[in-house]
């Protein structure tokens, strides 16, 4: 007998998922699937769609059309037992204000079923991996913006889920508060967990995820790791001139893949740089002009940055 | 059932672990009150009146205001809370990514507020007892109807703290218009088989009435069989509304 290890399922898959408000489709029949111990980000403007596609995933918004599957389940059908799966941090902060720190991860765990010593030891674990041992006795109002996001995301996990949904973990924290989160967040995939997070920072995506989806006004435009999506719509090199407002149009040729004007500043994107300044010999100024890499960010401005072709 | 239980109990846990950081300040405005009520009602103005039935009006008013008390004990801290959890804090928001479910959120107030019923409450029965003013055996079933409190005014608060919506200033509508008539005219204070035959029926109305009514009975040791038909319309009143309240909360958390 062969015992053959069947592929592991895919923690999410959604087809034709659909979120309707009014007359306006939020999310607007877009397909992906989040293979089982990724990170998979979801990147877009506000609005885009990414967070009413969170809270489809734990059933808090019922879909109005599509299939979507969430560790095998229906979230609206069985949406008790999605939840016991799952760890959600939404973007509010939701903390129990009437509740100091480790009391908020207790209380938490209790409605998972988990309690009395156990949730107790869990908790400190879990404050401990977040740099918050000595805070168990804080009030909410006492942690800083960074505490408390970091304290929202240890309660999320105090159940030991299987799939951890992130909707924009480090929006409105400072960058060192960012950095502390990463660091986790990293460690957390390290261990095996399937992490889904939305974010409009794209280092953070670049940073953390092996796959994104890039949404736009309900539908996914865009999808693929972020090295692919680099190359695919920026190239390895990008070349920044000042470019001031008024001037006539720029050159093109053969040297340059893209041309974006970003206010004063000229974004040329050119897998030869040093061809691609060529074309502006004498033109641009070169003390004010840069060569770097292409980022994730080049892609996003070009794919969500203008104005979608309309009845498209 | 047994799990769904255990949820509930969970939401349970969540009031009672942040009454322990506010039980002094709480027992001091909620048990100070109905205090001073017994004591100005009862004893000064007390002496005054005559009833025109035996025992006094000491005896008369105290387990009428065991049924106030218990009320507000129940109503303001629902409803306030309810508010606050639902359009301030966001906790339900938070509890709506777990396994528990709207019905449970609903289910684990209505312990926690026969809880908070039976603690209170039962302080001011114990006054009472000490006071003598518990003439029969039968109060050991004042404790039941305290439990029956929690949920017979929690349902109606949670509705309405979820219906009031954003403005924390409606949520006095009901104070006013619903908790304050109900307190002077649900037969606390006077009885109301004096009163002219059209108030009657508003009065029989409310839940307040057949609490005190069924207080006022085991207190006193006036059992008969009307207690029945009271503590029948009370459950009736707890069965229409709290699955309103459960149905408002569940559209509320899943939209």
């Amino acid at each position: 007998m062969t015992d053959l290890p069947s592929p592991p399922s895919p923690a999410v898959v959604a087809k034709g998922l659909v979120k309707i408000y009014g007359d306006r489709r939020a999310v607007d029949a877009i397909d992906f699937q989040v293979p089982d111990g990724v990170c998979f980000g979801f990147l877009g403007p506000n609005g885009a769609g990414k967070t009413t596609t969170m809270r489809m995933l734990y059933g808090r918004l019922r879909r109005d059309s599509g299939r979507l599957e969430v560790l095998g389940l229906d979230p609206d059908r069985s949406r008790r037992e999605v939840r016991e799966r799952l760890g959600v941090v939404t973007q509010a902060n939701d903390l129990d204000q009437d509740l100091n720190v480790l009391e908020n991860l207790v209380v938490f765990a209790g409605h998972f079923g988990l309690r009395g010593r156990e949730a107790r030891e869990r908790a400190r674990e879990l404050l401990e991996f977040f740099d918050l041992g000595g805070r168990a006795d804080s009030n909410i109002r006492d942690l800083s913006g960074g505490l408390q996001r970091r304290l929202l995301i240890a309660r999320s996990l105090m159940h030991d889920p299987g799939l951890l949904v992130l909707d924009e973990p480090t929006t409105g924290l400072d960058p060192q508060a960012r950095i502390l989160v990463w660091q986790r967040i990293a460690e957390l995939r390290q261990r095996g967990v399937t992490v889904v997070l939305t974010t409009h920072y794209m280092e953070e995506a670049a940073r953390l995820c092996e796959e994104v989806v890039v949404m736009d006004q309900g539908r996914i435009v865009e999808r693929g790791t972020p090295r692919e999506l680099i190359l695919r719509h920026a190239g390895e090199q990008v070349v920044e001139v000042r470019w001031p407002l008024g001037t006539p149009a720029p050159p093109t040729g053969p040297e340059v893949r893209r041309i974006d004007l970003l206010g004063d500043r000229l974004l040329l994107f050119a897998d030869n740089p040093v061809a691609a300044l060529g074309l502006f010999r004498g033109r641009v100024d070169s003390a004010a002009t840069i060569v770097r890499p292409a980022t994730l960010e080049d892609v996003f401005i070009y794919l969500t940055g203008r104005p979608l072709e309309e009845g498209e | 059932m047994v799990a769904s239980l255990a949820r509930s109990a969970s939401i349970w846990r969540r009031e009672a672990l942040v009454w322990r950081h506010i039980w002094r300040t709480s027992i001091l405005l909620n048990f100070g009150q109905p205090l001073m009520w017994l004591v100005a009602f009862g004893f000064a103005l007390g002496s005054y009146i005559s009833l025109g039935r035996p025992g006094s009006y000491l005896a008369f008013v105290a387990p009428g205001l065991l049924g106030i008390t218990a009320m507000n004990i129940v109503t303001f801290d629902t409803m306030f809370g309810t508010w606050v959890k639902l359009h301030e804090w966001g906790v339900y928001e938070a509890v709506s990514t777990t396994p528990v479910s709207p019905s449970e959120i609903v289910v684990g107030t209505f312990l926690w507020e026969s809880t908070r019923a039976l603690m209170y409450g039962g302080v001011f029965m114990l006054t009472m007892l000490l006071l003598g003013l518990l003439h029969s055996p039968w109060a050991v079933l004042l404790p039941v109807l305290l439990a029956t409190v929690g949920p017979l005014f929690a349902a109606p608060a949670i509705a309405w703290a979820i219906v009031t919506g954003q403005s924390f200033n409606n949520l006095f509508y009901y104070t006013e218009l619903v908790i304050s008539p109900m307190f002077f005219f649900s037969g606390a204070f006077f009885p109301v088989d004096r009163l002219p035959q059209y108030l009657l029926l508003p009065i029989w109305i409310t839940p307040l009435y057949h609490v005190v009514q069924i207080g006022r009975g085991l207190a006193l040791g006036q059992v008969s069989g009307w207690l029945w038909v009271d503590a029948a319309y009370l459950l009736i009143v707890i069965a229409v509304i709290a699955p309103i309240s459960i149905r408002l909360l569940n559209r509320f958390l899943t939209t």
